[in-house]
């Protein structure tokens, strides 16, 4: 059955509507809700959204509510099996105590790639990324 | 979901068969797409696709995230199918959320646009609004009127029942057979 069904984004999702799922965006931000509904661009409506941060072993979440999300910054979206969710050696804190670190390890990241970009650029023969238009 | 399934078979043994040019393989496929679209929303119940969400969002207030992480938080007055939208009363805030604008209207490009954040409420409205419209549809063609609304954009929530289908993928392709 699943083989008639093409590889077409509706195609894919259909299956997934009305479950919790995760959705990871361009900028690195990962949403839980149910999948509401889409369309043919992977647009989607996400409700009872909550918004995860994590650092080491430890996460915290914040509810963020009605969410529609433009497609093209989706990155992965993928089900959460209800089961075993609980069963994820992960230990939940307050968001306002795990933000900084966050927010910190964030920080950390983007320095990091900005360091390796320019020594790509400057010694490897690379050329820069994210220029203007890149985004988009 | 049994009518999806036979749909499927019909139109993807066409795809196989026919041997035309390019152009006419991508029609083919958005015609698939479309139809994968349009069985998914006539075998569940009411659904709402992302962009009828957002319409049914006007003059609520809503938070408009850009790509650029820049935020618009407003009430919505317009948008269109690109998510090109107009907003009034708004407050901007810079990417990283210490600078703020306060901006009587404004105009956003719908391709600038990372996601939105609208009231919760606005789901439920929103299905409730769908079922009565549908009943009003039902009751109305049951007296006189026949389908008007058949072909309208937005229009295939409102199946009859199953076998429906078929012939509003027939009146929707375009390019097939050219």
């Amino acid at each position: 059955m699943d083989s008639l069904i093409p590889f077409t984004t509706s195609g894919s999702l259909v299956d997934c509507v009305d479950r919790k799922m995760l959705v990871v965006l361009r900028d690195g931000r990962k949403l839980q809700g149910v999948l509401r509904s889409y369309d043919q661009f992977a647009n989607l409506v996400l409700e009872d959204t909550v918004e995860r941060i994590y650092h080491q072993d430890v996460f915290a979440e914040l509810h963020r509510g009605l969410f529609l999300i433009r497609g093209e910054n989706v990155v992965l979206l993928g089900e959460i099996d209800l089961d075993q969710e609980d069963d994820v050696p992960l230990r939940q804190v307050e968001w306002a105590v795990l933000e900084a670190y966050h927010k910190a390890e964030v920080l950390d990241k983007k320095q990091r790639e900005e360091a390796k970009a320019q020594i790509l650029f400057e010694r490897r023969g690379f050329c820069k990324e994210g220029g203007e238009g890149d985004g988009y | 979901m049994s009518i999806e399934i036979a749909g499927e078979r019909r139109i993807s043994s066409r795809v196989v068969r026919r041997k035309g040019p390019r152009r006419v393989q991508q029609d083919q496929a958005d015609i698939l797409e479309a139809t994968l679209l349009a069985s998914f929303f006539l075998t569940t119940t009411v659904k709402m696709l992302p962009l009828s969400l957002l319409n049914a969002a006007q003059n609520k207030p809503m938070l408009v995230e850009l790509k650029n992480g820049e935020t618009f938080n407003g009430h919505l007055v317009n948008c269109d199918n690109f998510m090109n939208i107009t907003l009034r009363e708004v407050y901007q805030t810079n990417a990283e959320g210490d600078k703020f604008w306060q901006l009587k209207e404004c105009y956003i490009r719908g391709s600038t646009i990372k996601y939105l954040r609208v009231p919760e409420p606005l789901l439920d409205a929103v299905k409730d609004e769908q079922n009565r419209a549908r009943e009003a549809g039902r009751n109305a063609r049951g007296g006189h009127s026949g389908g008007g609304n058949r072909g309208g954009r937005g229009a295939p929530m409102r199946g009859r029942g199953g076998a429906r289908g078929a012939p509003m993928r027939g009146g929707r392709g375009r390019g097939r057979g050219m």
